[in-house]
């Protein structure tokens, strides 16, 4: 996603002059979109009822002690969470970038389907493997003839960690992998001519060039599990409480609307802080330049001293782990010191082959068995959860036998002799009147809807900036741009979610229209994805061969039709994939907003879930990982080389 | 005395035999040349002495001593790659120190060796700036003072002067020449660039598809070449073969070429022909039938010419078809008309036999 934002302030060989403003409109449109949820919850945080600005209640919900208590958690699981994530994740990284195997791309893809489940997949899936009745208890309690389950993490602060680590390491996996891999062969190669090795080796050759993606993997691993959701509601209970959950706590319990616009309003702040700092070192030190080109070296000096002086001044406010900011700077000053990462290379750079992991199997055997067993322990990791779900959709576990009646009973089949009837029952808990058929039904038409919206406007969109002077390169209309992407990225669910709802509470729209906002939610989640792999796309297309229908005497709709379209139709096609897939997994907004009437599946799935209907929800959760795998494999398929998050 | 000796390197990938059984040996303090078109093995060679690729056979000996095992990083061997490879995170300084820094000197002499470094390269002022900030030839001189920091056994060069523009790499050739006489350094350059090969080095070994086909000190290269493709490799136009011998009733050797044929010249008495050269300066244009003295005089047609600044390369074409081209000075009285014939004179003793 975020390499879209890159690419807008790269341009400079953009070719049309003729910049007509009614072009603008769906970037209007789109903008609009984006600022009713935002501007709603700023309303609520800084309007009184009574129609005056105050700060009341920011300050409020920041001297909050509940409030308090759960940022603190918040940021001391984000903290945890990523370094963990990122010490699992780095030798996966190196193995992908160093070795090769038969079949070593198909490992990556498997290993990064975690990533792309919706977390309350993944919390199912965790949950029936590790919960006190999950198989690992049950196997280990008859084995060893216990009285309790021996492995205590449901409801815990380390099974939290444990969830987000593994939905994270992907991230890791691949932002680390690929920038080890363009690392400079010829470099390395005279840094060993020149007699260095092992840590010397690492300490100014290896971890320089890598430093930056370990950085960026990082604090995007804070900020996913800053703004976790799903994971926290289902395994937090009332103890454990992100931001997020309190969020909606607040609001659908309190209806204190103001201190939860007040805490998304705090929330946001600091996310917009980590995206930026993401931007910043997912790019190369010389390209950074870029960012900060148009400020005075004093600012530039001023902004560092604010971002760290703030970070430590939130950090001691909310009272994280004293031994948590001690390894936080340590880290800090590591990269400070020792991670001045890869400015330009001169020449062309080669690729890097590989070392083959038969050689290494004869030349060093501990080496060899290292990677196996760490590999095998990562994909058990990384995918048992996943099977569980599979397995756990067609075996009953009251009778223990293997059945697909759960399947068909929720999708409405009913044997009857020979044959099936079709009669969908209602299910109590998730609606006076609802099926599962009307789940199904309305997932897939919010991903249809979603799919067509957030493909229409991201082409446009894209396709109006690529074309405008005007728009590219200039350096403040380039920043609005960035912004206006990066807005709905750190924009969590639930401050949409909270937004939309006042939103059209204000509007006062009608139960039968509640699908509205759901709609605008997941178009504002789906559209960066869109945006970014249509641009990624349109960085492909040589911008002389534009120049060069024009001259040839197109017209500007002919050159669209039949230069760029057909380029960019496979960015196109990954973008309404994973509009789909995003659309289908989204839960955080469409559990704020949804009424039972437009429940989806991921809400199913976690009712089922707290009912304890282990294996509906399962049946539920295997259509999802299904829907979002193929859509995953369809997107690598069409020339995704490498993930972007 | 031999100081490097190569014996029957191979090198294969998988089914490329990317080295064949090549050979050959460097004296202390020589620079050798290794020249030769590109994908002919030179830098897989390189690397194999290096020790970043195995050898699938043959020996590297240093001073009689087999180095094949030795890894890369103990050898001590200075190499610049053809991209130089400077760490772009380092400045100039800490570029120059990385190895010895790797090899722990002591403080004092480190700084003291990349300063002296640093006056010899004249980069004194840039000890501070990163790679990206430095020009081009700059850069150059930066990779070569990385690379003798750690005073090297051998030195080997991956054509470090290839990516600058012609003027300067005019230059540097002779300052790389006399930086490593200076600190005589033995040193390997490989170049596919004949004019750079002859001003830097002492001697040449020329390859062809992984295999060496001449070795010769780069002085007597165009005077003894031991076949056509040595000339090819030199970059030489007006290559003739022998097609066919004979002998006269008073029994001297004729050779046929394109020139007709050709009496044998007596110095060549002891060697088999197998063709000769002509410079292309040496051929001078007439449009009269006159024969001056026993010069050769051929036909020729002109096809074509390809304009110069100073010269133009002129394209004839000869009755058995083959080309010979003629280099006149742009500022030459009389420019020959494309299409027509020209008599073209060749002073015997100009034509070079091999």
């Amino acid at each position: 996603m975020v390499q879209a934002i890159k690419n807008f302030t790269s341009k400079d060989h953009l070719v049309d002059n003729s910049f007509n403003f009614i072009l603008l409109t769906p970037l209007l449109v789109s903008f609009f979109f984006f600022f009713i949820p935002l501007f709603f919850v700023l309303i609520d945080a800084i309007l009184s009822d009574s129609g005056y600005i105050t700060f009341e209640f920011i300050i409020d919900a920041l001297v909050n002690p509940l409030n308090l208590h759960f940022i603190r958690f918040t940021l001391n699981q984000a903290i945890i969470s990523s370094i963990i994530t990122v010490i699992i994740g780095l030798p996966g990284a190196y193995f992908f970038a160093k070795y090769r195997f038969t079949g070593d791309r198909v490992l990556k893809t498997i290993l990064t389907i975690p990533f792309v489940l919706p977390p309350i997949v993944v919390v199912l899936g965790f949950v029936l493997l590790i919960g006190p009745n999950g198989i690992l208890n049950s196997v280990l309690m008859t084995s060893f003839q216990l009285e309790n389950p021996p492995i205590q993490l449901y409801r815990t602060f380390e099974g939290i960690i444990l969830v987000h680590a593994f939905y994270n390491i992907p991230i890791v996996l691949h932002l680390v992998s690929s920038s080890w891999k363009q690392a400079n062969v010829d470099i390395e190669e005279v840094a060993i001519t020149l007699g260095s090795r092992k840590f010397h080796f690492f300490r100014y050759v290896t971890f320089p060039q890598i430093s930056s993606a370990i950085l960026a993997s990082g604090i995007l691993t804070f900020l996913y599990c800053f703004t976790s959701f799903a994971v926290v509601l289902s395994l937090g209970g009332i103890q454990y409480k992100t931001l997020e959950v309190q969020i909606y706590s607040l609001f659908h319990y309190r209806y204190d609307y103001h201190q939860a616009a007040a805490l998304a309003l705090f929330q946001l702040l600091i996310t917009s802080i980590l995206i930026i700092l993401y931007l910043y070192f997912s790019e190369p030190a010389f390209k950074r330049e870029k960012f900060t080109s148009f400020l005075p070296t004093v600012l530039k000096r001023v902004l560092q001293c604010t971002v760290i002086g703030g970070t430590i001044l939130i950090f001691l406010y909310f009272r994280v782990e004293i031994l948590l900011i001690l390894l936080l700077g340590l880290i800090g000053a590591g990269f400070w010191k020792f991670g001045r990462s890869t400015p330009l290379t001169i020449g062309e750079i080669r690729k890097r082959s590989g070392i083959k992991l038969r050689d290494l199997f004869a030349r060093d055997k501990l080496r060899f068995s290292m990677v196996i067993i760490y590999l095998t322990s990562l994909t058990i990791f990384l995918l048992s959860p996943i099977m569980i779900i599979f397995i756990s959709a067609f075996y009953d576990r009251i009778t223990n036998s293997w059945n697909i009646e759960a399947f068909f009973h929720l999708l409405g089949l009913r044997s009857e002799g020979n044959g099936f009837i079709w009669a969908p029952e209602t299910i109590p808990a998730l609606g006076a009147s609802t099926t599962a058929i009307n789940l199904i039904f309305n997932s897939l038409a919010f991903a249809l809807i979603t799919l067509a919206l957030s493909t229409f406007f991201g082409v446009l969109s894209i396709y109006m900036i690529r074309r405008s002077d005007f728009l590219g390169r200039h350096p403040v209309m380039a920043l609005l741009l960035s912004w206006s992407l990066v807005l709905p990225l750190v924009t969590s669910s639930i401050t949409i979610g909270l937004g939309m709802l006042r939103a059209f509470g204000f509007i006062r729209i009608s139960s039968q229209d509640a699908w509205m906002p759901i709609i605008l939610a997941h178009l504002i989640a789906a559209y960066p994805f869109v945006s970014r792999s249509v641009s990624t796309a349109y960085n492909k297309i040589d911008f002389n061969i534009i120049e060069m229908g024009k001259t040839l005497g197109a017209s500007r709709w002919h050159i669209f039709r039949n230069i760029e379209l057909p380029i960019i139709s496979p960015g196109i096609l990954a973008g309404a994939t994973f509009a789909l897939a995003i659309s289908f997994g989204e839960f955080g907004a469409t559990y704020f907003i949804a009424r039972s009437e437009f429940t989806t599946m991921t809400i199913g799935i976690y009712k089922f879930l707290s009912l304890r209907q282990l294996q509906n929800s399962s049946v539920m959760a295997s259509i999802l990982i299904l829907v979002c795998t193929i859509a995953f494999l369809l997107v690598q398929k069409l020339g995704e080389d490498e993930f972007h998050f | 005395m031999i100081f490097l000796e190569i014996k029957e390197l191979s090198k294969h990938f998988e089914d490329i035999i990317a080295v064949d059984s090549v050979s050959f040996s460097v004296s202390k303090g020589e620079i050798l040349g290794i020249l030769g078109p590109s994908g002919c093995g030179k830098t897989t060679i390189l690397k194999v002495i290096l020790g970043l690729l195995t050898p699938t056979d043959g020996d590297i000996r240093l001073e009689g001593e087999s180095i094949v095992k030795t890894p890369p990083e103990l050898r001590n061997f200075g190499y610049i790659p053809q991209n130089l490879a400077l760490f772009p995170h380092l400045t100039v300084f800490e570029n120059i120190s990385f190895g010895l820094k790797a090899k722990k000197w002591e403080k004092g002499n480190l700084i003291q060796k990349t300063q002296s470094l640093m006056k010899l390269l004249k980069l004194q002022k840039l000890e501070s700036k990163l790679p990206h900030e430095i020009s081009g030839g700059q850069q150059q001189r930066v990779a070569l003072a990385r690379a003798l920091a750690p005073e090297p056994n051998l030195l080997l060069m991956d054509e470090p002067l290839s990516s600058l523009d012609t003027t300067l790499s005019f230059h540097l050739r002779w300052e790389v020449r006399k930086v490593l006489k200076t600190t005589t350094t033995t040193a390997i350059f490989v170049t596919h660039n004949p004019e750079e090969a002859i001003s830097v080095c002492d001697r040449l070994v020329l390859m062809d598809s992984g295999k060496t086909i001449q070795s010769v000190p780069a002085k007597d290269v165009f005077t003894s070449p031991s076949s056509a493709k040595v000339l090819q490799i030199m970059g030489r136009s007006n290559i003739f073969p022998v097609i066919q011998q004979t002998q006269d009733e008073t029994g001297k050797d004729l050779l046929l070429t394109s020139l007709g044929w050709v009496p044998r010249p007596d110095y060549t008495r002891e060697k088999p022909l197998s063709g000769f050269w002509i410079s292309e300066t040496d051929v001078s244009i007439h449009k009269s039938d006159e024969i001056l003295s026993d010069d050769f005089r051929i036909v020729g047609e002109l096809l074509g010419i390809i304009w110069g600044r100073t010269k133009h390369q002129l394209i004839f074409q000869l009755p058995d078809e083959k080309q010979l081209t003629v280099q006149i000075s742009s500022n030459a009285d009389f420019i020959p008309t494309i299409g027509e014939s020209f008599s073209l004179i060749i002073p015997k003793q100009k034509i070079h036999w091999f």
